[in-house]
Order: C-alpha cells, then sequence, then structure tokens
C-alpha cells in the first residue's frame, strides 16, 4: 500500500471525494478492526461487535475531518485516529447498550455546517461495499495460510500444530519434541517468516493491480 | 520497505507474538498499536499472524487431522501397554493374591462408584478435568532437573469458594518477572498476568468449575489446579 499522502487526503475527504473515502476506508478499517478486536476480546466471538465498531470509528472519523476536526498542523492523522479508536472502545464498554443512537445525536449537536444523517447515509453503502471487500481479502489470505500450512515441511508445520492449535508455551513444546527452546522459537520464526513471504507476494501483487 | 521503529524488543517478530497473545504491558500495546496505524510493514506482519491464529483454530482440525489421530493413537497404545502390563504381573501371581486383589478392586469399585454419584455435578460441567494438563501436573517435576521455581500456594487441587481470595505465593531464585496463566477446564487461556513479586492475588471472579494454573519463567514452568464451588 502506497504511504498516505495525508493532506491530499484530508482535502479529498472534505470534498466528499469517493476516492479519497475509499482510500481512507482501506487504510483505517483493517487497522483499526485489528485494534478493536484485541481491545473487545476473542474476534471469532466477537466478530460483529468489532466490524460494527471499526465501521462506526471509521464514519466518525470521516465526519471529524469533514468538519474541521482535524488539523493536519497539530498532529499526524494516525495519531488522531487512534484517539478516536481507543475513546469509541472506552465508551463501548462503558455505554454498549445505547451506543449508536447516543453517538448520533452526539454529532448532531456538535458539528457544524455539516449534516451527520446526510453524511452516514452516503457513505453507509460505501462502508458495506469496503467491508465485503476485506472479507473477502480476509478470505483469500486464510485459503493461502491453509494451503501453505499443507504444503509446509514437517518440522514446521508440526511446530505451527503445537503452538497454535495445542497453545503450547516455547517451554512446553521444547521438552515434548525435545529440541532446545532456541531451535524451538528460531523454527517457528521461519515457519511464520515463509508463510508471511507468501501472503506478502499475495497482497503486493493485488495492491498493484487495485492501485 | 523497512521498518526502523525502535522498541525496547529489538525482534518485531517478538512483539506481535506478545501482542496477539496479550503479553505486552498497556504502555506497551498503546506503542505498537500506534505505531502500526503507521507501518505498513508491520501491519501486514500482524495481519497474517492474527490470520495464522484464525486459520488455525477455525480449520486445525482438517488441517492437523494426522497429528490429532497420532495423539490419540499414542495415548490408546500407552493405556494398550499399561493393561498389557498388568496382565503380565497377574500371570506371575499366585490364585490367593489375586483373590484378595479382586477383592480390592471390587471394593475399589464401589468406592468410585459412591463417588461418582456424589460428584456427578462437578465431573459432568465444568469440572471434567483436562487429560493432557493431568498428566502434566503428574509429570512436571520428572521432566524438569532444575527446581527454582517452587510454589508455596494455592496446594495443588484445592477448592475455593467463589468469595474467597485465591492467592499465589512461590520461590523464585532469579528476580526477572514471570508469567501466570488462568485456564479453564479445557486448557483454554482466560487470564494472563507478569508477575514480579513472590506473591500475586488474582483480581477476578470465577465461576463454579476446574481452573489451571500455570506459572512460567524464561526456563522454567509449574503447573497445577484448582476448582471454585
Amino acid at each position: 500500500m502506497k504511504p498516505l499522502d495525508e493532506k491530499k487526503l484530508i482535502q479529498q475527504i472534505k470534498n466528499n471525494d469517493e476516492a479519497g473515502l475509499n482510500r481512507f476506508f482501506a487504510y483505517f478499517y483493517q487497522r483499526t478492526f485489528q485494534i478493536v478486536s484485541h481491545k473487545l476480546g476473542n474476534p471469532l466471538k466477537n466478530r460483529q461487535d468489532c466490524e460494527d465498531l471499526a465501521s462506526e470509528i471509521i464514519w466518525e472519523g470521516i465526519v471529524k475531518i469533514q468538519s474541521g476536526g482535524f488539523d493536519p498542523e497539530k498532529g499526524r492523522l494516525s495519531q488522531y485516529m487512534y484517539g478516536i479508536i481507543n475513546n469509541s472502545c472506552k465508551n463501548f464498554f462503558k455505554k454498549s447498550k445505547n451506543r449508536a443512537e447516543k453517538r448520533f445525536s452526539d454529532y448532531r449537536h456538535s458539528v457544524d455546517g455539516v449534516d451527520p444523517q446526510m453524511i452516514m447515509e452516503n457513505n453507509i453503502s460505501l462502508i458495506e461495499l469496503q467491508q465485503k471487500a476485506e472479507k473477502e481479502k480476509e478470505r483469500e489470505i486464510q485459503t493461502f495460510i491453509s494451503r501453505a500450512i499443507e504444503k509446509m515441511d514437517e518440522k514446521y508445520k508440526k511446530l505451527i500444530y503445537l503452538k497454535y492449535y495445542e497453545k503450547l508455551s516455547y517451554q512446553e513444546i521444547s521438552s515434548r519434541e525435545d529440541i532446545p527452546v532456541k531451535k524451538v522459537k528460531s523454527r517457528l520464526f521461519d515457519a511464520r517468516r515463509k508463510l508471511e513471504i507468501i501472503i506478502s507476494k499475495m497482497l503486493n501483487s493485488e495492491t498493484n493491480i487495485s492501485v | 520497505m523497512g521498518c526502523s521503529w525502535g522498541t525496547k524488543k529489538s525482534d518485531i517478530d517478538v512483539m506481535i507474538e506478545s501482542y496477539i497473545a496479550g503479553e505486552l504491558s498497556v504502555a506497551e500495546i498503546a506503542d505498537f498499536e500506534a505505531h502500526f496505524l503507521e507501518c505498513d510493514d508491520c501491519f501486514q506482519k500482524l495481519e497474517i499472524r492474527q490470520q495464522l491464529v484464525n486459520v488455525v483454530e477455525q480449520k486445525g482440525d482438517t488441517l492437523f487431522a494426522d497429528y490429532i489421530r497420532l495423539q490419540n493413537r499414542q495415548k490408546k497404545t500407552t493405556s494398550t501397554s499399561r493393561r498389557l502390563l498388568k496382565s503380565l504381573i497377574f500371570k506371575k501371581m499366585n490364585h490367593r493374591w489375586i483373590s484378595g486383589i479382586a477383592a480390592a478392586v471390587l471394593l475399589l469399585i464401589v468406592w468410585v462408584g459412591y463417588q461418582n454419584i456424589s460428584q456427578k455435578a462437578e465431573r459432568s460441567g465444568n469440572f471434567a478435568p483436562s487429560a493432557y494438563l493431568e498428566e502434566m501436573i503428574k509429570t512436571q517435576y520428572q521432566l524438569r532437573g532444575e527446581n527454582d521455581l517452587r510454589i508455596e500456594s494455592p496446594e495443588n487441587g484445592r477448592t475455593f469458594t467463589k468469595d474467597q481470595p485465591i492467592v499465589f505465593r512461590w520461590k523464585f531464585s532469579e528476580n526477572s518477572p514471570l508469567t501466570l496463566k488462568i485456564l479453564d477446564h479445557r486448557g483454554s487461556r482466560l487470564y494472563q498476568f507478569r508477575v514480579s513479586d513472590s506473591t500475586f492475588q488474582f483480581p477476578e471472579k470465577l465461576q463454579s468449575g476446574l481452573y489451571y494454573w500455570k506459572l512460567e519463567s524464561e526456563k522454567d514452568m509449574r503447573i497445577g489446579k484448582f476448582a471454585i464451588k
């Protein structure tokens, strides 16, 4: 992915430019989802909550940028977004029951000159479309990882099994396989590196096509 | 594009692993999250690692079917070997001994049956023990040569009431921090703490059930269990 040209991106978002909104979403959604799911717990169990909250955060970011809440001279966009993510996660725990309505009404009063209802309606289909694309990408990554594990050398595959399926610590794997802890760590590092190379190639080729 | 981020843990691989495993401090989490919001390299690595964990969790039964089958077979073989050994011992004994042992076994069966009935609720729900962890508890002292990490409390198998504080005390010859993990009766990790003193009071409330704990240092590990009634 290309590094963000923040000033250009901010201007595009303020103009409600679709390419800019897409770029903002593509860059921040997965990162936000990752942080949210880490804070909320197991992403496989709370997936819908994590997705909803990540989408709300992205939407909140867009609304605040469009209303001039972010000043590029005062800090970086990622820092600004990280603040929103943290606050949203705290709010999620505090008032999860009436979160959506309350936050929406907050915008209605706090944002001058921008109708949040209109922005929400305009962007909601865009967000759904992007979410579908992200899920598709995630499925592809998972398929690649499954295939890569299947083809993996036995000595690596066994350690992946013990570490991530049996959930054993390095120490436990070392005792069970009768190999030093250092060796366990280095083999697992190699195994993960192999997976990273395969997936990086896939992601980069996909980025080159779409950007 | 390379990442030049300087961290206390210089190896980004370790950082990602610790982040996913929930082993970082609050400050380290904040640093790392703020970093990967900007760094494509690190985020891509993190994303792949997270997906690896997800794939194994979702498709592990299929992906590792061979290992799972092998492990089940090994367990069966071990129990078969034990049975064979027992039958060989019986052949060498005379009938009087066998009658005595049979009577003892009968008494044992009656006693176990009584225990089963009285503890039926425990065994059927959250009290069903993990065979693997039980085996680890039995063999942990045989496997370890060094005995630098010594547990003082709770005693293995202790039962607490829901309101009773669960306090861990240990003696460790080194000053380095330890990791305390609380697992449920199936062995899934519920909580993890970095502990640096020689005592730690578990701060959460637990439901009735059987729980395991693991106290780990860089070189050593202790495991035990307790129950909540």
